[in-house]
């Protein structure tokens, strides 16, 4: 089954009812009948663009429902989409197309096919074409770039079975009022996993999916026009709308329950967010490669530091010693984490793969235990990579960019919590003057995810190195916590 | 996966709140707490009978509850479970035990008893030695059917099957009926559809209402919010007529599904109109799954449209050589998908009957329109399918005819109030017809809905050439008998 006919069902029966919203953009709200007609139309548009079944096509849109449902009408055809954060793709996918509204050239790809506004016009009939795909086996449907454990994007491909058992999870992977809500706010970008399938899924069900509109005013304002229920976001967009909620007495905060993906959620973070915005928050721990791990409501979670969840049901978290070799209950290694819905490597890249698939198993690179009631609990990274409230990078990509700055000789990047508990990037600079901090953000703009700019800039003497001339992380805090007094 | 290891996830999670109910039965209420130890106990019970891991199991207890917390117990264990629907059935499969309120003559290895007690217990986890990770192929379940001869077959669900079978059921109960998390099933634990309801129902955390005492039934959906109804068109048909009895009733449920037979105009209209407008209507079988199904409104003034056929499931029109018909045509449906069942249990001679070159041949006539709705206008068999009762005429005839006052019979279905097919007995008495005496003869011998509601004394029953009962002539005899 094609993961979008259950859409087109959905369309049949449940025309009049909102299926995606994303206040103040262009297309605003559609209802199901509305996506279908877009869909018709879409689809009508793609099959004239010579693309073909099982190819590989990049999307870098900037408005949210043209791109969910261009990605719809492409895997409608067969066509494989990624999602793209960035005008590149990686090399190994071999990718047949991009799909731009931006006038940019494309890294990776073999052709780069501007958007045409016109392609949503049409009379929205059904489409009747034996172009349509209906996969038999095990085609592939979507691919999602990870970050991986190391930073650097890797190609994870999903089929369209193995989207759909993904999916099956979530009717227990999230506590007991997710199923039973039709109505979600996604903040989880398209070009994560979840975020993709949080949104096909409530599609397929019939249910509507809100996402972040044109500015925040508007965006907040329809979580209670439309009786939004349950939202899911990572620990960065929480401490966000935590603060908007606290800064503006009169709005009331009506989600049933938020879903907090992505990141570690702290106690502080918690605590702050049950008093202002849902008594109900839910961890997540788990990795696009293999889903969901591990899932408890934060009130049992925030009682162990590092504590993210109750290992799920199909599936399995083992400890294990630096040879592989199984630890005993309670006490502290490597872990390892296994699902039936697991990938088994990244796509075109076995010398990555190898690093973290071995025997079946997925090392996703944390250190922790489990205890004797299957509560997981993570103390800590294997390497050194920064987890900005459920965004990661590694911290030489954004040193390259500083050092890519007119003066500076040397930097150095860190974490350090705020008063929420999430984590922010902390710049050391050796340089002879320390930039304005405007023009050094200005720089990096250009080149990182918001995310990943640096909030504070402080001026070294010198950043420590090893002989070897790797940066000593280690000591990267103390120095820090100098600078700042 | 176990399909019961999610439910234990919910267990943990809320274990105060309300995971079954059956209203006014003994055990009433059940919460997540008390039903994450009522299983562990009776594991432990299970166990201590030296039951293990691949057998089959029947299971005979009247107390829905019960019943389903030693179904639920066995499948944890990677046991077997069949639920007898009556305890005279033809067996075409051996059980290692049978678990039962009361002793009875029964082919098995072992027979154990089982009452309320079982659940009580140590209520610790079960060890970690007894949990075992369940392969997708193993058999999880038997259901009996009736399939399309009227006779009980089984068919057998993996694990896998069950979790594949959860995963598409958003689209079977409607717009609505997929958000509701308290929910009345009145299908009985022995069909695959109400078999899947308790696990996906306790999945989700949600909690899930069964008939208990009719009374209380009735009343205990308002008191607790129940948001959705799901019932054979013969349970939904007894629901209105308590409601229309009761114009005080204060019906509030969000969305209602009926299916397994087809579901009269007139049954359609009374439900949406005095029970929730919103009214889902479906079709499939325990042999096809779910297969379609439409909201209501869709399928007025289209006699016999039972609903869209679902996403992943192939529905075609055939003629009599099996070449496929153009949306319109009048044909024998057939229909094939990865979830359906491929075999009828130790039954070859069925089995090959109605499951041919990878299809399933339910034995219904019909045709799809254009939108891929599918409209069914009769049966290519004697099966009769009462309010979703299926059984072959024969049967009801045989038993009509080992009485001595009965020299000769026939069964038809007759319209009956709310245009439900109700079962007419045309009979050939040896001196007079006594209806009472008939009746009280069937009533145990066969589900309450197939009893024949009327009975026509006749002087012969209308057969052809071959000796068999031509029955294109029989509604025309009960016309005459009846005006």
């Amino acid at each position: 089954m094609n993961i979008v006919d259950p859409i087109l069902f959905q369309c049949r029966v449940n025309g009049e009812q909102p299926a995606i919203c994303a206040p103040g953009t262009r297309f605003d709200l559609l209802t199901y009948s509305q996506l279908e007609y877009l869909l018709n139309n879409l689809t009508r548009a793609v099959l004239t663009l010579g693309l073909e079944r099982g190819q590989i096509v990049g999307i870098l849109l900037s408005d949210k429902i043209f791109h969910i449902a261009l990605v719809l009408a492409l895997t409608r055809i067969g066509v494989v989409t990624v999602s793209c954060r960035a005008a590149s793709l990686p090399k190994e996918l071999n990718a047949e197309a991009a799909i731009t509204d931006a006038p940019q050239s494309f890294v990776n790809v073999n052709r780069v096919i501007r958007a045409d506004p016109e392609w949503i016009k049409g009379d929205g009939g059904s489409v009747n074409d034996a172009r349509l795909f209906n996969p038999v086996g095990n085609e592939l449907c979507r691919i999602i770039l990870t970050s991986g454990s190391t930073g650097v994007p890797k190609a994870i491909a999903f089929s369209h079975d193995k989207l759909i058992a993904k999916n099956a999870r979530l009717d227990y992977c999230q506590g007991d009022r997710w199923p039973h809500s039709s109505r979600l706010f996604c903040d989880l970008g398209l070009s994560s996993s979840q975020g993709f399938r949080y949104v096909i899924h409530m599609l397929m069900r019939g249910g509507m999916v809100m996402m972040f509109g044109e500015d925040g005013g508007s965006t907040l304002q329809s979580f209670n026009l439309f009786k939004i229920q349950n939202m899911a976001t990572s620990p960065h967009g929480l401490s966000e709308y935590l603060k908007f909620f606290e800064s503006a007495a009169s709005f009331h905060c009506n989600f049933d329950h938020i879903l907090v993906a992505g990141g570690m959620l702290t106690k502080a973070l918690a605590e702050r967010a049950w008093s202002r915005m849902s008594p109900h928050l839910i961890s997540l721990y788990g990795a696009t490669e293999v889903g969901a791990i591990a899932t408890a409501d934060a009130r049992a979670t925030t009682q162990v530091p590092g504590a993210v969840g109750h290992i799920l049901p199909d599936a399995e978290a083992e400890i294990v010693d630096q040879s592989d070799k199984p630890r005993p209950l309670g006490s502290e290694g490597i872990v390892r984490v296994r699902t039936d819905q697991a990938i088994t490597g990244y796509y075109g890249d076995p010398a990555a793969s190898a690093l973290v698939f071995r025997d079946g198993w997925f090392y996703p690179g944390d250190y922790g235990y489990a205890t004797e009631e299957g509560l997981l609990v993570v103390t800590g990274r294997q390497e050194t990579r920064l987890n900005v409230g459920g965004d990661k990078i590694n911290p030489e990509s954004v040193e390259e960019v500083l050092r890519g700055f007119p003066g500076i000789i040397d930097a150095a990047v860190i974490t350090v919590p705020n008063t929420l508990g999430v984590e922010e990037i902390y710049a050391l600079i050796k340089t002879d003057v320390l930039p304005e901090p405007e023009a050094l953000r200005a720089h990096c703009r250009t080149k990182l995810q918001p995310a990943f700019i640096p909030v504070r800039f402080l001026r070294a003497d010198r950043i420590p190195r090893n002989e070897m001339g790797k940066i000593e992380r280690g000591r990267l805090l103390d120095l820090a916590t100098t600078k700042l007094g | 996966m176990n399909i019961v290891e999610p439910i234990f996830t919910q267990c943990r999670n809320k274990p105060a709140e309300i995971a079954l109910c059956a209203p006014g039965t003994a055990l009433n209420i059940v919460s997540y707490g008390r039903l994450e130890r009522s299983i562990n106990n009776v594991c432990r019970k299970v166990l201590s009978f030296g039951l293990a891991r691949g057998s089959l199991v029947a299971v005979f207890i009247d107390d829905d509850l019960l019943h389903a917390i030693v179904v639920l117990a066995l499948a944890r264990l990677g046991i077997a479970s069949v639920s007898g629907r009556s305890k005279t059935m033809p067996w075409r499969f051996r059980a290692n035990a049978v678990i039962a309120e009361k002793a009875f003559p029964f082919v098995a290895e072992k027979i154990i008893l089982a009452d309320a007690a079982w659940i009580e217990g140590e209520d610790k986890p079960l060890e970690r030695k007894h949990i075992h990770r369940t392969r997708p192929d193993e058999i999880c379940r038997i259901f009996l059917t009736s399939g399309t001869t009227g006779s009980e077959k089984g068919i057998a669900v993996t694990h896998g099957n069950m979790i594949d079978r959860i995963a598409r059921q958003y689209f079977h109960f409607g717009t609505v009926g997929s958000f509701s998390s308290r929910i009345f099933v009145d299908l009985g634990l022995t069909t695959s559809l109400g078999f899947q309801l308790l696990i996906a129902t306790l999945w989700r955390g949600g909690a899930l209402f069964l008939p208990g005492e009719p009374q209380a039934t009735v009343n205990a959906l308002p008191i607790y919010g129940v948001q959705s109804l799901i019932a054979s068109p013969g349970g939904l048909s007894d629901f209105i007529g308590v409601a229309e009895a009761r114009p005080q009733y204060d019906c509030r449920l969000n969305a209602i599904w009926t299916g397994g037979s087809s579901v009269p105009a007139a049954l359609s209209e009374r439900a949406r109109m005095r029970l929730c407008a919103n009214l889902t209507i479906a079709y499939g079988s325990t042999e096809a799954t779910m297969v379609a199904s439409t909201p209501a409104q869709f399928a007025a003034g289209l006699p016999g449209a039972v609903g869209y056929v679902f996403p992943g499931i192939e529905v075609e029109i055939v003629d009599e050589d099996g070449t496929p018909l153009p949306a319109g045509r009048e044909g024998n449906v057939r229909i094939r998908s990865k979830f359906g069942a491929t075999e009828y249990l130790n039954d070859p001679v069925e089995t090959a009957r109605v499951f041919r070159n990878g299809w399933f041949y339910p034995g219904d006539v019909g045709h799809l329109t254009g939108e891929n709705m599918l409209v069914i206008s009769g049966r290519s068999s004697a099966v009769l399918n009462i309010g979703g009762e299926k059984i072959n005429s024969e049967r009801i005839e045989e038993i009509l005819l080992s009485h001595p006052s009965v020299m000769d019979a026939a069964v038809l279905p007759i319209m009956g109030d709310l245009d439900m097919e109700e079962v007419c007995a045309l009979v050939v008495p040896r001196s007079h017809l006594d209806v009472e005496t008939l009746r009280a003869h069937c009533a145990g011998k066969m589900a309450d809905r197939l009893v024949p509601v009327r009975f026509i004394a006749v002087a012969e029953i209308p057969k052809n050439e071959t000796g068999k009962i031509d029955r294109q002539k029989l509604p025309e005899l009960v016309r005459g008998k009846l005006n």
